[in-house]
């Protein structure tokens, strides 16, 4: 509890922060917004060249790019920083946040907020209004929750890659490269169905990076999309979310460890 | 306060190859040789007491500080800071400690700077009565009035410095340290510097373990010296006694009416001569400055006299020449 409390106090003085810079706040925002312009337009076309991917309808594939980007904007808000880890690392700001009586990841995540995660945020809102309305969504409240918890499991996703990439630089202090090679998979899977591609493919987006558990199954499920059955584990998004943020910490206090015993 | 037992720190240094696709040979190679950053230091710092730590670049001292705060583990040797291991029990030791690295600000740098001491009241969970009463006897005592409302970025570095000392100061801290404080520091400053952390020493009994290159910063604050040279103990005593021993040599500067030929006098030697002046260097012990304008006043008229003590440089390379 007091640790919520003290994130708050960190957000507060990150939105402070932003906020001195009017200039590049404004034009930030301006940026974040043709941005999502040129996004949307890429989702249009998308939409009119392919009438159907397999199972999958133009509003289906929108539904599922929208819930992306649902996700990751709350991602983005709060966790975009997590590749500053680096930076910190090589130049040394990082020793301060362990000379302080309180976790140097809450510091750590705590030090900054981004606002084009807003940006993000919003085209998968109205792209979701969009889609849900063409597909005519019936949902009862049962799937309405199912919902939500299903975009913060797969912010929550995100965040756990993101933070495993991050600590890497414990051990190899430069993890720039790698991080972004696991952003650009992402960023090109996460608009297509799943199905459409191999059966290895699947199988790796599946169990080694699930990243299909971000927005492929969740839609399978809330769309009925399941050829043969909805199958248990297709449900299991907010449990490999949970999962992967015990690994991804289990490695980040692996990390801290080594940095104390190697200093970089 | 602080115990150091036989402290040591090894780090593994990737060895570098060369020739052909050296880079990538780099990646998958396993060799290394270890670096004794610090190897097998003992000292102890008593209740209240400022000590300075000194040496060359790359001599320990940071790694030592780095040790005593707890970012750093040890390889071998306990350290205690007021009956906690900061290592082990690194949570405890930062409620105690006060942290500054010159070199780097642990404020919010884009933020005024009351806002990272309020951030900082929440994180040390310090008494809001206690809170106020060190900001209004600090920041007046550092001279901050003017930038307390402005952020980080915006300051001068002896700003920075300054206000990097109070904030680790908010939470009364029983210990100091603080690595290379005056590090590019304007004399204004540093004369702030200087004032603040003997009052803070001498009122609140704060220890202070502090290192530098300056040696302004010594003989203004420490009365105890630790010589770090390559990971060893070079020095620990007081500065008085470093003096005598490795500072007995002094110097007599001699301006003459008119230029004089060079010439010997018993239990000095002329270092240097230029245009009316010469400098003659004397050991303590042997000669007395007024024995030798005597001397020498008997052979040549003397217009004016300076006697020169030697600095600390000098001192701690006749220490690192005599081991």
């Amino acid at each position: 509890m007091g640790y919520i409390r003290l994130y708050g106090q960190f957000l507060r003085v990150a939105i402070l922060g932003k906020v001195q810079y009017k200039a590049d706040f404004f034009v930030g925002i301006v940026s974040v917004l043709i941005l999502n312009a040129v996004n949307l337009s890429l989702i249009g076309i998308l939409v009119y060249n392919f009438n159907t991917l397999g199972n999958w309808n133009i509003w289906d594939l929108m539904f599922l790019y929208s819930f992306w980007m649902l996700s990751r904007g709350i991602y983005g808000v709060f966790f975009w920083h997590l590749s500053d880890l680096e930076e910190m690392i090589v130049n040394g700001t990082f020793d301060a946040y362990l000379v302080r009586p309180v976790s140097p990841f809450l510091q750590f995540i705590g030090k900054d907020i981004s606002y084009t995660g807003v940006g993000d945020f919003l085209v998968g809102f109205l792209g979701f209004i969009l889609a849900g309305t063409q597909i005519k969504l019936q949902w009862n409240a049962g799937q309405w929750i199912y919902f939500v918890i299903c975009v913060l499991s797969g912010a929550l996703i995100q965040v756990a890659i993101n933070w495993v990439g991050a600590s890497l630089c414990f051990w190899t202090t430069r993890s720039g490269a790698a991080v972004s090679i696991a952003e650009r998979f992402t960023v090109l899977m996460q608009q297509y169905p799943v199905n459409i591609f191999g059966r290895y493919f699947q199988i790796f987006v599946t169990c080694f990076l699930p990243v299909a558990f971000i927005n492929y199954y969740p839609s399978v499920v809330l769309l009925h999309k399941a050829e043969g059955g909805l199958q248990i584990w297709q449900y299991f998004s907010p449990l490999v979310a949970l999962l992967m943020l015990v690994i991804a910490a289990f490695i980040w206090t692996k990390g801290v460890g080594r940095y104390a015993g190697t200093g970089n | 306060m602080i115990e150091v037992k036989r402290l040591t720190k090894e780090f593994k240094i990737p060895v570098q190859k060369k020739g052909q696709f050296a880079a990538i040979r780099n990646l998958f190679s396993g060799e290394y040789t270890v670096k004794h950053a610090v190897d097998d230091i003992s000292f102890s710092v008593g209740d209240g007491e400022i000590v300075g730590f000194i040496g060359k670049n790359g001599a320990g001292k940071s790694t030592t500080i780095k040790m005593l705060s707890g970012i750093l583990q040890p390889t071998s040797g306990s350290i205690t800071v007021d009956g906690i291991r900061p290592f082990e029990q690194r949570m405890e030791n930062a409620k105690q400690i006060g942290v500054v690295f010159g070199q780097k600000t642990q404020l919010w740098w884009d933020v005024p700077l009351i806002e990272s001491y309020r951030l900082l009241r929440e994180i040390y969970k310090i008494d809001t009565a206690v809170y106020q009463k060190n900001l209004d006897r600090y920041i007046p005592m550092l001279g901050l009035e003017e930038v307390i409302n402005k952020p980080v970025r915006q300051m001068s570095l002896g700003q920075r410095v300054k206000s990097d000392i109070c904030a680790a100061l908010l939470h009364s801290p029983k210990i100091l340290f603080l690595d290379e404080p005056t590090i590019g520091v304007d004399v204004v400053s540093k004369k702030y510097l200087h004032d603040f952390i003997s009052e803070i020493n001498s009122e609140k009994g704060t220890t202070i373990l502090l290192t530098t290159h300056d040696m302004g910063d010594i003989e203004k604050l420490c009365s105890r010296v630790v010589v770090i040279d390559s990971g060893h103990l070079m020095y620990d005593g007081d500065l008085e006694s470093m003096i005598a021993r490795f500072g007995a040599v002094r110097s007599l500067m001699i301006e003459f009416e008119k230029p004089v030929p060079d010439f010997e006098i018993e239990n000095a030697e002329l270092t240097r001569s230029e245009g009316n002046r010469k400098w003659f260097s004397f050991h303590r012990s042997k000669a007395t400055p007024l024995h030798l304008v005597h001397a020498i006043d008997d052979r040549f008229p003397i217009q004016d006299i300076a006697i020169i003590e030697p600095d600390i440089e000098s001192i701690v390379r006749n220490l690192y020449e005599s081991s």
